[in-house]
């Protein structure tokens, strides 16, 4: 970027003073304009004497002088502040200016546009933030300018030139958040990375709240979740003559609060996002089952029409996968992605009976035996079930049956859904099939009961 | 490929399980930006506590602990919304009142329960003895109960067999033991690939925009040839498998102080740095998907590290080998 | 360096020693023929109420009575959660695990080391002069009068408490015996329980506590599970009752939170100025309840005063004052000087 002339820096400081000036006194103003126009002599020079004193307090050198040597004092900027981690925390906020940028694939400070500089501290220093925020031109603010160093705002701060060069010194050190003593605080999080395995070596790292980036984020999900456009997407999606207009959804978003009833005690983009940040969701896809899978008393194994209904979406998606005998590394990968769907389903039915159901309930279930070995395991610790915990314990052949009985299973399902379609359901994709449960059931032998223990 | 730590002669000898490990209490808001599952960090430093208290005890002082795999079957952070089209809010805990009695300003917390399994690489200069394999199954199992864990406590482990040690050939018999769960695997050269798709279409979106893209849902509507509307329902991660965004560690963002020059510091003796998280994709496969050594989904991938970079400042948790 | 030169640690953080779990609750019949039937979850439900009009009416509305019948009137519809025992199940059963960590004064986070060592210092004195018997004493008898049930153990006909550790199990079938005013009682259950929290306070031993109570509390009777403090329910829902859940299909088991019971364990302070009740152990002696902090710090019986006086200045409080500094630490928390007000 380049300087601008003297003269327009200047013209800006004025005019910031002149804003602040009117916006400070609007009802005086107002008032004034009335007594003016009924004549109310009294109320016309008290007024009068309010404004005087305004004027003085926004002339240019008592303005800076206050602003540098109280206001200065009072406020802490940053990207990164230490009360977004803890609002108790009196630790540094930190100006990232990055050095470097960030490897393929890695999101971080360096990943925002334009990113917006945050402020904590005393409410009666703000006015300083919205100096260092006052627009000179179209896309620079007045701390553009001190950051950059530009000396025509290091001459138009003060009448005095010692002077002005000491306000502009004293603001951009506050600005570009040079630390002399850095200073962190209990609470903040305080994280040891250990930098060597060999040697014990480490260094604390102190992670600070990101507000910079997260008022990014805050004003992007904003607009997707609330913007005009997207309420009238919505709705004309269900009215039947309007326009239909795309738009986008966010799953599963989360809010938290920062600074609870008090976010501008926090810091002023906190004050602006009603302390609400967005956090977008890391969970694993865990299957939230409808209903814990039911096992009937009657029934010799789980491998069941039950256990059709329980896993038939990965069932469909087997189903789906071998019909599309594209012979291609996606068709091949999908189908035994399904299997592996299948088989989720069934560890996790078998878990919730394993866990849930009391020691020795196979009892009176028509269960087969090795079943029962596997999805009562408590039961070898009652006493009277001797006999089931040699065979649990002892014997290795039960869980090599029950991986025969899923494959058996699982191939009297793929021949019932093929029946129809077996003249165009080649030899070839067949073998294939049968190949890929057969791998699996290696698997499963080779692991041993461990699997099932 | 070097199957090796580094250069001198520890290397991998066996793994440890640690099946089913129930944890309450988890922190579940990952970062500034995220939320679920904890930081992959929460539990890299447990296992590295644990490694350090093997030092001290007499039969496992040669021993130490690397890499971790993380699987996880169940995780639920205890949040609420009171219907599906609003955002979740956590359940927060009231905290003890002030001593004059007001209530103190709520600093929001998020907790979730887990069930977790854990596989952790051995490491050592000689493979173990059997006394040795004893003594690390007893110890271990005790202190993964003693010790936090991402912020939560260990409730318990599964009732049988709760940690056992593997042989280094061994490797692929733990797979089977995983299901039924979910392992998390570092995505970042996919989310590399997904900023590209994303900034082709629009040259103005950041990676940042990319990550957001991750969990949106775009919903198109489509004039069929009778003059209905069909809504379509694309996602930037079909056809990648369950990718999500989650924390990777941090990178610096102020110098690096030499020790004992910043004020308040849990640990003076050590250097410090201010940092922010940095973020990328990972993505929950089967643990079937992952087979033997040399694989095309080789589980040697599978294990988390710490890695330093001092030239950028960087502290990642990465699956890569070549730390 | 002499004493008076030491200063309180800027970073100072315990973590807690006894690590109580959620305790989830569980229904069963006390007069059912086969015992061995295992216990259902106590399950919430989410009920409409139609509630009344009851908040003071603002004066323009009580002046104008037609306004002020249409405002009577209307209907407050509002959902709330619930929880009861079913129509054939009289008993509340209920489960938690209580970790004991080893309690040596040896703060989790610390940075003064001078200021560590004397801490761990005055730690060992008490353990070697006094040891952490009366703690473990108290601890044990909260855990057998079933305090920790809090509202659900008013109007129950009788509780019974079974405490399991490694292999042994003992078992007290009138819990209510031991009263909740103070901690006169002793016997040998009570010294057994005493005598487990010890050694895992100690380092003898790695304990875990097991904790059921069957409160008989009458067919279909309300069950009072923790509240969750939820910020934003949204309009219609006023209350959300604590679900936990260890297994698929059954999110709605109800529980009361680790906080709630752990507040209950540790509820031995019957030490602060003029008591007339124990009170949790807490800095300020604070009771969130009654909106009281007991241990005020202009009464100088707070911990902060205590815990200061002892350590930096070697000016040990009364003996009975010393076991609530300990138990301030054992409960855990952020004592430094850098955060405080």
């Amino acid at each position: 970027m380049n300087d601008i002339p003297l003269e327009l820096a200047s013209n800006a400081v004025k005019a910031f003073l002149a804003s602040q000036y009117d916006k400070k006194t609007e009802t005086e103003q107002k008032q004034l304009a009335k007594a003016v126009e009924s004549n109310d002599l009294l109320l016309i020079s008290t007024l009068n004497e309010k404004l005087t004193i305004a004027k003085d307090k926004y002339q240019l050198d008592n303005w800076m002088d206050n602003a540098a040597n109280k206001m200065a004092n009072q406020i802490s900027f940053g990207t990164h502040i230490s009360k977004g981690v803890h609002s108790g925390s009196k630790g540094d906020n930190i100006s990232f200016e990055p050095q470097s940028s960030l490897p393929d694939g890695i999101v971080g400070h360096q990943s925002i546009n334009n990113h917006k500089l945050d402020a904590s501290g005393n409410a009666a220093a703000l006015p300083l933030f919205s100096f260092f925020d006052f627009d000179v031109d179209t896309d620079k603010k007045i701390m553009d300018y001190i950051i950059y160093d530009s000396d025509s705002f290091k001459s138009c701060l003060s009448n005095n030139k010692k002077l002005s060069a000491q306000y502009f010194q004293i603001f951009r050190t506050l600005l570009t958040g040079e630390i002399s003593v850095p200073c962190s605080s209990e609470y903040n999080k305080q994280v040891l990375w250990p930098t060597n395995h060999k040697t014990d070596a480490y260094i604390c790292t102190i992670p600070l709240y990101p507000s910079s980036l997260t008022n990014s984020v805050y004003e992007k999900i904003q607009h997707i979740q609330y913007s005009n456009d997207v309420k009238i997407a919505k709705k004309n999606r269900f009215s039947s003559s309007a326009e239909k207009t795309p738009y986008v959804t966010l799953l599963d978003i989360a809010t938290v609060t920062i600074g609870g009833s008090n976010p501008q005690g926090v810091s002023r983009h906190m004050s602006k996002q009603g302390g609400r940040n967005y956090l977008l969701p890391s969970l694993p896809s865990i299957i939230k089952q409808e209903r814990a899978f039911k096992l009937s008393k009657f029934a010799n194994s789980i491998f069941s029409t039950s256990m059709e209904y329980n896993a038939r979406e990965a069932i469909q998606s087997i189903f789906k996968s071998i019909k599309d005998t594209r012979n291609i590394v996606d068709v091949r990968d999908a189908r035994k992605s399904a299997i592996e769907g299948v088989l989720y389903q069934i560890f996790a039915a078998a878990e919730d009976i394993r866990t849930t159901m009391p020691a020795g309930w196979s009892k009176d279930y028509e269960l087969d035996r090795v079943e029962k070995l596997w999805l009562d395991p408590k039961r070898a610790d009652l006493e009277g079930e001797e006999e089931f915990k040699a065979e649990r314990e002892q014997d290795d052949a039960w869980h090599s049956q029950i991986v025969h009985i899923f494959a058996r299973w699982l191939n009297t399902l793929m021949q019932a859904e093929f029946k129809e379609i077996a003249s165009n359901f080649g030899d070839a994709e067949h073998l294939d099939w049968e190949h890929e449960i057969e791998d699996m059931k290696k698997r499963y032998e080779r692991a041993g009961k461990g699997v099932f223990l | 490929m070097s199957r090796v730590d580094d250069d001198n002669n520890i290397g991998i000898v066996g793994y440890l399980l640690f099946k089913k490990v129930m944890i309450d209490g988890a922190n579940t808001i990952s970062s500034p930006l995220t939320y679920g599952f904890p930081a992959i960090t929460g539990f890299l430093g447990s296992f590295h506590a644990m490694s350090r208290k093997m030092a001290d005890d007499e039969s496992l002082s040669e021993v130490s602990l690397g890499g971790v795999l993380l699987a996880c079957h169940d995780c639920q952070p205890q949040m609420y919304r009171p219907n599906s089209y609003n955002n979740y809010t956590f359940n927060q805990t009231r905290n003890p009142i002030k001593k004059d009695g007001k209530t103190a300003s709520i600093i929001e917390e998020g907790k979730c329960r887990l069930v977790m399994s854990f596989v952790v690489e051995v490491l050592a200069d000689t493979t173990l003895t059997t006394e040795q394999q004893a003594s690390a199954i007893q110890n271990t199992k005790q202190w993964i109960q003693q010790q936090r864990m991402a912020g939560g406590s260990v409730r318990g482990l599964a009732i049988f067999e709760p940690v056992q040690f593997f042989d280094n050939s061994d490797i692929s018999a733990v797979i089977p033991q995983l299901l039924p769960a979910f392992v998390l695997m570092d995505a970042q050269n996919e989310f590399a690939q997904i900023i590209n798709d994303v900034q082709k279409d629009d040259p103005d979106a950041t990676p940042l925009d990319a990550l957001i893209e991750v969990c949106a849902l775009h919903q198109i509507p489509e004039t069929q040839k009778n003059g209905d509307t069909k809504w379509l329902t694309t996602s930037r991660k079909s056809g990648h498998g369950w990718l999500v965004p989650m924390p990777v560690g941090y990178q610096g963002i102020s110098e690096l102080y030499d020790s004992g020059v910043m004020q308040n510091v849990r640990n003076p003796e050590y250097p410090s740095q201010y940092v922010e998280a940095v973020y990328s994709l990972g993505k929950w496969v089967y643990p079937q998907r992952l087979n033997r050594i040399g694989g095309e989904h080789d589980i040697a991938n599978a294990f988390w590290r710490y890695r330093y970079d001092a030239d950028d400042s960087l502290y990642l948790v990465t699956q890569r080998q070549d730390f | 360096m002499s004493k008076s030169a030491l200063k309180t640690a800027s970073v100072l953080a315990f973590e807690r020693n006894l690590d109580v779990s959620d305790a989830y609750l569980w229904q069963t019949d006390s007069k059912a023929a086969n015992k061995a039937t295992s216990p259902s979850p106590v399950v919430i439900k989410e009920k409409s109420v139609r509630g009344t009009i009851s908040n003071r009416l603002k004066n323009t509305i009580t002046n104008d009575l037609a306004k002020l019948d249409a405002e009577t009137e209307k209907a407050n519809l509002q959902k709330v959660d619930s929880a009861s025992l079913d129509e054939n199940n009289d008993t509340l059963v209920a489960r938690f695990s209580l970790k004991v960590l080893p309690f040596t004064g040896k703060p989790n986070v610390c940075n003064d080391q001078d200021y560590q060592k004397a801490l761990e210092q005055v730690v060992t004195d008490y353990i070697d002069t006094q040891g952490v018997d009366e703690l473990a004493r108290r601890y044990a008898i909260n855990v057998l009068n079933a305090r920790w049930l809090w509202r659900n153990r008013v109007g129950t006909e009788s509780i019974k408490i079974t405490v399991k550790c490694n292999d042994q199990t003992i078992i007290i079938d009138d819990a209510k015996a031991y009263g909740l005013k103070n901690f006169n009682s002793d016997d040998a259950n009570i010294r057994q329980v005493a005598d487990w929290i010890k050694a895992g306070l100690n380092g003898d031993e790695f304990i875990i506590l097991y904790v059921e109570a069957q409160a008989i509390i009458g067919y279909g009777q309300e069950v009072y599970p923790s509240q969750e403090l939820i910020l934003d329910t949204g309009s219609k829902k006023s209350k959300v009752l604590y679900r936990v859940s260890d297994r698929r299909g059954s999110e709605d088991n109800a529980g009361m939170h680790s906080q709630k019971v752990s507040n209950a364990i540790r509820t031995i302070d019957d030490w602060y100025p003029d008591a007339e009740f124990p009170i949790a152990v807490e800095p300020y002696g604070a009771v969130t309840t009654l909106g009281t902090a007991f241990r005020q710090p202009k009464a100088k019986m707070d911990f902060y005063t205590l815990f200061d006086n002892w350590v930096l200045n070697g000016d040990a409080p009364d003996i009975s004052q010393q076991h609530y500094v300990m138990g301030v630490l054992i409960r855990g928390g952020v004592f430094g000087a850098s955060g405080k007000e």
